[in-house]
């Protein structure tokens, strides 16, 4: 069992395993597998008492920053607009480069950001606002910070305290 | 005691609430009716002094029971005022009744001429005047009533039924101090919380007034076509305040009051009747005996507000959001939207955010606490 460093610098990843593990202990029923340094999970989150379940999934390859999709139910849209917080392909964003690497153990993170996300999706539909708060693209689309892990490795050592970098 | 429940437990009742705290009157607007009424009051009285007879003035219904939905588009809030002269029956005829409360109201109108803030017009109604205002958000309904000597309650009237033909004994300061006492106990606490905070007692809004205040937006929606079948507010705020039992959720108590409504309401004899709780000769249901109809398409209301209550119930925040939309407007519900997700974060910001539970639901309880961070993205 690996004890995640949140010093600065070269903390170590947390194996996959490790991560499969802490997941399915966190949340009931849900299972994955770990190959070639690849890690898949889902797990069945219900972010609010009045919200709906939803099947969530996290694959990551080691070292590196994870892809975070809802399996079910296809998430909704607005018309005409993108689903605010994601990657192409749906995927979320939960954090800014410089608060996860693989050193963080992601049931206590990437986890709780899932639900606190779905939360602000289920009020973002309906009303078009989004009150998680967060980074404003303002359409800029240039800035792909993380946008699929490899940077989000790189950015590890590089800890930033910019808000904005 | 019951407590209400904290908006990670239970975010629909958070969404509802705060929805309806949208459409409470404002304590500025409660606060310029409450001087317009006392202004007519004073009139009153002074024309009743002018005769020799007492005259007490206070309001009745949704505004002194806190229940009342401001309106949809350009329709005036109801304010209902009670007019009572202190005579006896034997005193008085009920058109002559009627008639001096209008003529001292016609008064009010020419007095107040060119006052911007002053009624404009004076209309005649069955049993009650009505001063219209185009530039506030009331209108004012003054019933003429006399003292009821028969009556236990020092609060008792008489007034004319709407053919003028009959008196009617009706207690309306009873039938409020009585709706208070059925929401506890959530009451006491509220009350406690204004008081400490000193918040004045009629801004005080319990799970009784919202329940209330729900059974009356959904049925000005369903019978906007069919005014004359409408069940009168009156009735759903007995019902709902006779089978209300405590329950610290709104939607939840709308569902138990739905459904215990003929626990209530008898039929003795083949007659319906759902007794004034404070004045036992008043039947709220006496229409029913006459039109049938009015009680079949009531029913047909209970299952309906039912059945979308329980559709609500059990969609997700964001379909409760849209449903919650088309019965009280976007604006309302997209504010108390907007403070239920603004509750999150500031949870959060304050780390008093976890999750916990077998499928990672956000509380306030015991589990993992939800480290700050920052939403991203390319959009």
């Amino acid at each position: 069992m690996s004890t995640p460093s949140t010093g600065r610098g070269k903390a170590r990843p947390i194996p996959l395993l490790v991560q499969l593990l802490q997941l399915q202990r966190a949340v009931a029923g849900s299972s994955g597998t770990v190959r070639k340094n690849r890690m898949t999970w889902s797990g069945r989150i219900q972010p609010s008492p009045a919200s709906i379940t939803y099947t969530v999934q996290i694959v990551a390859l080691h070292g590196q920053a994870p892809d975070i999709t809802v399996l079910d139910p296809p998430l909704e849209k607005r018309e005409g607009e993108a689903l605010p917080h994601t990657f192409p392909g749906d995927r979320l964003c939960v954090y800014r480069n410089d608060e996860w690497n693989p050193s963080k153990p992601m049931a206590t993170t990437l986890l709780p950001w899932i639900s606190e996300w779905l939360v602000y999706y289920e009020l973002w539909l309906p009303t078009g606002e989004w009150f998680g708060g967060g980074h404003e693209f303002r359409g800029d689309r240039k800035r792909t910070p993380a946008a699929n892990g490899r940077s989000a490795a790189s950015a590890r050592v590089r800890v930033s305290t910019d808000a904005r970098h | 005691m019951a407590v209400a429940p904290t908006v990670t437990e239970d975010p629909l009742n958070a969404l509802i609430d705060g929805t309806l705290q949208q459409l409470d009157i404002t304590q500025e607007m409660h606060q310029s009716a409450v001087a317009e009424y006392q202004r007519v009051a004073l009139h009153l009285s002074a024309a009743g002094a002018a005769d020799g007879i007492d005259v007490y003035v206070h309001p009745q219904g949704s505004f002194l029971l806190g229940t009342g939905v401001l309106p949809m588009g350009r329709d005036q809030f109801d304010i209902d005022l009670v007019c009572r002269y202190n005579l006896v029956s034997a005193q008085t005829t009920r058109p002559l009744l009627k008639q001096r409360a209008g003529a001292a109201l016609g008064e009010y109108l020419s007095l107040t001429k060119g006052d911007p803030t002053g009624p404009t017009d004076l209309k005649e109604c069955a049993r009650a005047w009505t001063l219209l205002y185009t530039q506030r958000f009331f209108h004012l309904d003054v019933l003429p009533a006399i003292r009821d000597d028969g009556a236990s309650s020092p609060t008792a009237i008489l007034l004319p039924d709407r053919d003028l033909a009959h008196w009617q004994h009706s207690d309306p300061l009873g039938f409020a101090a009585w709706f208070v006492q059925r929401t506890q106990p959530a009451m006491v606490l509220k009350a406690a919380e204004a008081y400490v905070a000193g918040v004045p007692h009629y801004t005080v809004r319990t799970v009784l007034h919202r329940i209330v205040q729900v059974l009356k937006r959904h049925r000005d929606l369903y019978f906007r076509d069919d005014m004359d079948n409408r069940p009168p507010s009156i009735l759903l705020t007995t019902l709902a305040a006779l089978a209300y039992e405590g329950n610290t959720n709104i939607y939840s108590g709308v569902i138990d009051v739905a459904n215990h409504v003929y626990d209530y309401i008898e039929s003795r004899a083949g007659v319906w009747w759902l007794p004034n709780p404070v004045a036992e000769s008043e039947n709220f249901v006496d229409k029913w005996n006459k039109h049938h109809v009015r009680r079949m398409r009531f029913d047909a209301w209970l299952g309906s507000l039912v059945a979308e209550v329980e559709v609500v119930r059990k969609q997700n925040l964001a379909m409760a959001t849209k449903q919650l939309q088309g019965l009280f407007g976007e604006e309302p519900v997209n504010k108390a939207a907007a403070r239920v997700g603004t509750e999150y974060r500031e949870l959060r910001g304050r780390g008093a955010l976890s999750i916990g539970g077998p499928a990672a639901t956000l509380t306030t309880g015991v589990g993992t606490r939800v480290r700050e961070h920052t939403f991203y993205g390319t959009r």
